[in-house]
């Protein structure tokens, strides 16, 4: 396979650069309202160096009206600050808007076929952190990546034609900048390289020990767990400081260049003004002071990008986990009424599923068989249309598995689920029929009762809750995927009946581990080693 | 090595290393490359306007040696500042995080998981605070004080329009902190609205085919992203308030005093820093934001007392056990009567959610229970006194694997079970693959399947020397030939140990001797040894 020689790294760095293609109207008008900001700001070093020009050298009062164009500049240059402030707030929410819409609409396709893959931490995570972790790696860091790259430009732009030999300086010192932070970070990756497996497994030792809390209380071995952690740690520090000690260099070489730089251009400056240093043209304060105040934007925006760096390391993270959910399938959304099925040729491809023949009449109850592991859930999940397959059924159809999901509102909802033309009648007599009538009537407040406030229900009165929510929704086709899994023999034996009596004339294809009489049924599926096979 | 003393020797250990100091010179480090880096503004802005106005007697070497001593200086204190601050917060970091775990003796943690989960960044924003806001802060402090000397000594006609402006800054600073804080509790509520709605959430994922729209019972995070930029626009209206202020006050001194001040070279120094007020001054409120999860984080950790459970402990051994009128505490599960003794395996029936990891727990002391639980002792002794039974495993339905090697991972039972006594329990429970016991397991190497960490289970309640075994459905996730092959080890496990199953799966060949239901009305024992034999 050809998916198989793609890492799931490059899956992202892939992923990454199409959703920043997608988003690239928001990020280029924040880059562009910084860009006049940086020119507003420049024209504030210009008409300032001038005005101090006047007061220092010229020796001359300040007019109010000199004042004019400093101030209008500043003016522009602070509204300048909030309106790239706001645009990137807005692209953000945005941007995370749009993501968070995504998921939904995968989990919406593929139901519990995709949110079965995970823990509900996992989701928990993605959806609240790492939608923002890209929105901040697309909004700051890439921005900002874009700004360090040409703000440098900017500046050194304005300063050649006042004095091509500070200018000079400043070219030259620049690309040494990314050599020397390159070098430092190669050193700094291999050394965290030698020590990756040690502060891999020690780092997260804390976190591991707290969620084996019980275990460890129970096993009586707090204080030894203890002592681990406290040798864990000292190991994993002494190995991250030898790491930091070189990547720290990294920031120390820019912040090196910076600072030597300004120093250099302040005594260059200095100096020619004396007439000690005579190379280039000669210089007024006017154009020293610009010139000592517009050096440090070559720096600026790079330094600005060191702060933002967590993020892209953070987002490629993040991205990894978007690259597998995220990917173009859609279900096709119809809902006929049921007429049969005579499928050849069906086939899943994740996981490898395939049957020749697959045939569904209307009325037909179909027994799925097969060891555990080998597909039937998928099968189901293919039909229900929650994962992508050769054929799709048209038809509306329910699935009943071991997991009832009562949701924390009112009785009421749990069964109507939103739908409103649901009559209390119905749904009275719904509960009558799956011999949870006695249960509501002990309720406080009926169908208004919340589900949080009344006895939790057993795993018995779960599944024949479930049972009377697919009973008021008109199903013509009902998939059962071990409903009665978690059930002793009794309850199995009680709930199994009532389905059977309950559903009767409807599709049914029920896959289940526990015996059921095999004159319910009219048809088999079998499968094993990702084949189907039927027998009528 | 086992010592009653180990938590105590840890602790001396910890704080012996010189943290304070430490302390002192990150701080001293960081303050000196604030100070340096905005002397170098002073001095280089002085310096070009001293020489563009300069006679012959100006002696020009010493201001251009000074800058570039504070250019070094500034350099060398910025990277030392680093290097020692991470040094010195990773080692609060560890103090902090053992005396968290430290604290967590006997105790069991009785909310969700995550909220423990959680302690691992808190305790990170609670150790950072030196150096991410103290440091930063106290840098600002020292910036504005050499504003405010720079004024006295050089400009004192200016020295009220400065302190006003300083005042102004305090307000904006306190103004921001205040609102922030405000915000900031809304934001972590909502953040725990949202954190549960998605469980919830995900938790439904069966039924979301059933749904009548799916899109009005998903849950939206806009309410907290509006929230958290709400936050951001607090500081960045601060900060724009802070600037203007600035550049206020610059225009008016150039149009002001300027006149009093033709040709000096020292006036140049005020308004240079005014106009650079973005760099050194406004990153302070942006920083405000450090403080604010600072607090949070700290409120977090203490509340992880009112989130765990303390137990006392028994550690006698335990012969047998006998319950009356017995439930887990708070819950509708019907009462138990029962005897429990060695030999023979106690089953428990009932679905999931019927209550059998509770009864379980509640038995070995885990959680608090109703009714009496009377414990006989080997000594002959009884007891009805609530705690947690160290002489009880209790393996839980979905065992924990540690982040460790298959070594510890199995040691968590028995510290001195030896090399061979641990691959033979191995491969008694069929987990060949881990023979080698240097391999590392959890999260980020070795991933168990479902059956496997049973197996693993099974394995640290075989080395255990613990007289009273809760196995939490130990045949779940199994095939036939696993289940067979566990069912006889915890035969074997149950002839002289106290042995109870909760399961609702009943193999044929496990050896039970009797059967109790937590569903039936009453709860009873179904049947005992004889009866199922047929």
């Amino acid at each position: 396979m050809i998916e198989a020689s793609i890492t799931p790294e490059q899956q992202a760095q892939t992923w990454l650069r199409r959703i920043s293609k997608e988003m690239l109207s928001g990020q280029a008008r924040v880059l562009l309202v910084r860009l006049f900001q940086l020119v507003a700001q420049i024209s504030v070093f210009w008409f300032f160096a001038k005005t101090t020009h006047w007061v220092i050298v010229e020796q001359q009062n300040v007019l109010p009206e000199q004042l004019v164009p400093l101030a209008c500049a500043a003016l522009i240059w602070i509204s300048l600050i909030w309106l790239a402030d706001n645009l990137q707030s807005h692209s953000k929410y945005k941007i995370e808007t749009e993501l968070e819409n995504r998921v939904h609409r995968v989990f919406k396709n593929k139901h519990i076929a995709i949110t079965r893959q995970h823990s509900a931490t996992y989701w928990q995570q993605l959806l609240l952190n790492n939608i923002s972790d890209i929105g901040n790696y697309l909004i700051q860091y890439s921005v900002q990546k874009w700004l360090s790259a040409i703000a440098p430009l900017v500046a050194l732009l304005v300063i050649f034609p006042i004095n091509y030999v500070v200018a000079i300086i400043l070219c030259v010192t620049m690309p040494l900048i990314p050599v020397f932070m390159v070098l430092v970070g190669k050193g700094a990756a291999a050394l965290h390289r030698k020590h990756f497996i040690a502060l891999e497994r020690l780092g997260d030792m804390f976190s591991d020990r707290l969620k084996a809390l019980t275990l460890i209380t129970t096993s009586g071995q707090h204080q030894d767990q203890l002592k681990r952690l406290n040798d864990a740690s000292n190991i994993v520090n002494r190995k991250t400081m030898s790491v930091v000690s070189i990547a720290f260099l990294s920031t120390t070489v820019l912040d090196f260049f910076a600072t030597i730089a300004m120093a250099l251009v302040a005594v260059f400056i200095g100096f020619s003004m004396l007439g000690e240093i005579n190379i280039g043209p000669e210089i007024s304060l006017e154009q020293g002071l610009f010139m000592l105040l517009t050096a440090p934007l070559l720096f600026s925006e790079l330094r600005a990008l060191g702060r933002f760096y967590h993020q892209k390391a953070k987002a490629e993270a993040s991205a990894e986990r978007f690259a597998l959910l995220l990917d173009e399938y859609e279900l096709l959304n119809n809902k006929a009424a049921f007429t049969g099925l005579a499928w050849l040729n069906f086939h899943v491809t994740t996981p490898n599923l395939h049957a020749n023949k697959l045939t569904l009449e209307p009325g037909d109850w179909v027994s799925l068989q097969g060891n555990s592991g080998q597909g039937k859930t998928v099968l189901l999940e293919a039909l229900m249309g929650f994962r992508a397959s050769s054929h799709q059924l048209s038809a509306d159809l329910a699935l009943l598995s071991q997991q009832t999901a009562v949701l924390d509102k009112s009785v009421a909802f749990n069964l109507h689920l939103g739908d409103l033309s649901v009559t209390e009648h119905d749904m009275v007599n719904a509960l009558q029929e799956v011999g949870l009538i006695d249960w509501l009537n002990n309720l406080s407040n009926g169908l208004a009762t919340e589900l949080g406030d009344c006895p939790a229900l057993s795993g018995g009165e779960a599944q024949r809750l479930a049972l009377a929510r697919v009973l008021l929704k008109p199903k013509d086709v009902v998939l059962l995927d071990e409903p009665t899994a978690h059930l002793t023999i009794e309850q199995h034996q009680e709930i199994a009946d009532l389905i059977h009596q309950k559903l009767q004339h409807k599709t049914v294809v029920w896959a289940s581990h526990k015996t059921l009489p095999d004159t319910w049924f009219n048809r088999i599926w079998k499968v094993s080693h990702g084949e189907i096979k039927e027998t009528p | 090595m086992r010592e009653a003393s180990s938590s105590n020797t840890i602790k001396a250990e910890v704080n012996a290393k010189p943290q304070g100091l430490k302390l002192v010179a990150t701080l001293l480090l960081m303050l000196t490359h604030f100070a340096a880096g905005l002397a170098i503004l002073i001095v280089a802005s002085w310096f070009i306007a001293a020489c563009s106005i300069a006679g012959m007697g100006f002696n020009y070497m010493l201001p251009a040696v000074v800058i570039r001593a504070l250019a070094i200086l500034r350099i060398a204190s910025g990277y030392f500042s680093m290097l020692v601050g991470h040094n010195h917060l990773l080692n609060k970091l560890a103090a902090l995080r053992l005396k968290i775990f430290a604290g967590l003796e006997n105790k069991v943690s009785i909310s969700r998981e995550q909220s423990l989960d959680a302690l691992h960044h808190q305790s990170e924003e609670v150790a950072s605070i030196w150096i991410a806001w103290v440091g930063q802060n106290a840098g600002i402090l020292l910036s504005l004080a050499m504003l405010n000397l720079v004024s006295i000594v050089l400009l004192p006609p200016l020295t009220t329009r400065v302190i006003i402006f300083t005042g102004i800054f305090m307000f904006i600073y306190l103004g921001l902190l205040i609102a922030m804080l405000k915000v900031s509790a809304n934001i972590v509520a909502a953040k725990k609205q949202a954190q549960f709605a998605i469980l919830q959430h995900i938790e439904a994922a069966p039924i979301w085919h059933l749904l009548h729209s799916y899109n009005k019972n998903a849950p939206r995070l806009n309410k907290l992203r509006e929230l958290e930029a709400y936050q951001q626009r607090q500081v960045r209206n601060a900060s724009l308030l802070l600037i203007l202020s600035g550049m206020g006050l610059l225009i008016t001194i150039l149009s002001h005093y300027s006149g009093e001040y033709l040709g000096h070279a020292e006036f140049i120094v005020l308004p240079i820093l005014l106009l650079s007020l973005n760099d050194w001054l406004t990153p302070a409120l942006a920083n405000q934001k450090q403080l604010v999860s600072y607090v949070e984080a700290k409120k977090a950790i203490q509340d992880t007392s009112t989130n765990t459970q303390d137990l006392s402990v028994i550690s006698e051994h335990i012969d047998a056990i006998e319950v009356a009128k017995f439930k887990p505490i708070d819950t509708n599960m019907n009462e138990t009567n029962a005897h429990f003794n060695k030999g023979g395996v106690n089953v428990l029936v009932g679905s999931s959610g019927a209550g059998k990891s509770r009864f379980l727990k509640a038995l070995a002391g885990l959680i608090e229970h109703q009714g009496s639980r009377e414990l006989e002792f080997t000594t002959h002794a009884q007891s009805k006194q609530h705690g947690l039974l160290s002489d009880a495993v209790y393996l839980e339905q979905f065992p924990y694997v540690l982040s460790d090697t298959v070594r510890a991972n199995l040691q968590v039972a028995n510290l001195n079970a030896s090399d061979a006594n641990m691959r033979q329990v191995l491969n008694e429970v069929g987990l060949y693959s881990l023979d080698n016991l240097d391999q590392w397991l959890g999260e980020n190497s070795r991933l168990l399947s479902g059956g496997e960490k049973k197996r693993l289970g099974l394995a640290r309640a075989m080395l255990s020397q613990a007289s009273l075994l809760l196995l939490d459905e130990p045949f779940e996730a199994l095939d036939t030939d696993n289940i067979k092959r566990i069912s006889e080890i915890i035969n074997t496990l149950s002839t002289n140990k106290i042995v109870l199953v909760a399961t609702h799966i009943l193999p044929k060949g496990l050896d039970i001797r009797q059967c109790c239901s937590l569903e039936v009305d009453e709860v009873r024992v179904v049947f005992d040894t004889k009866e199922q034999a047929n």
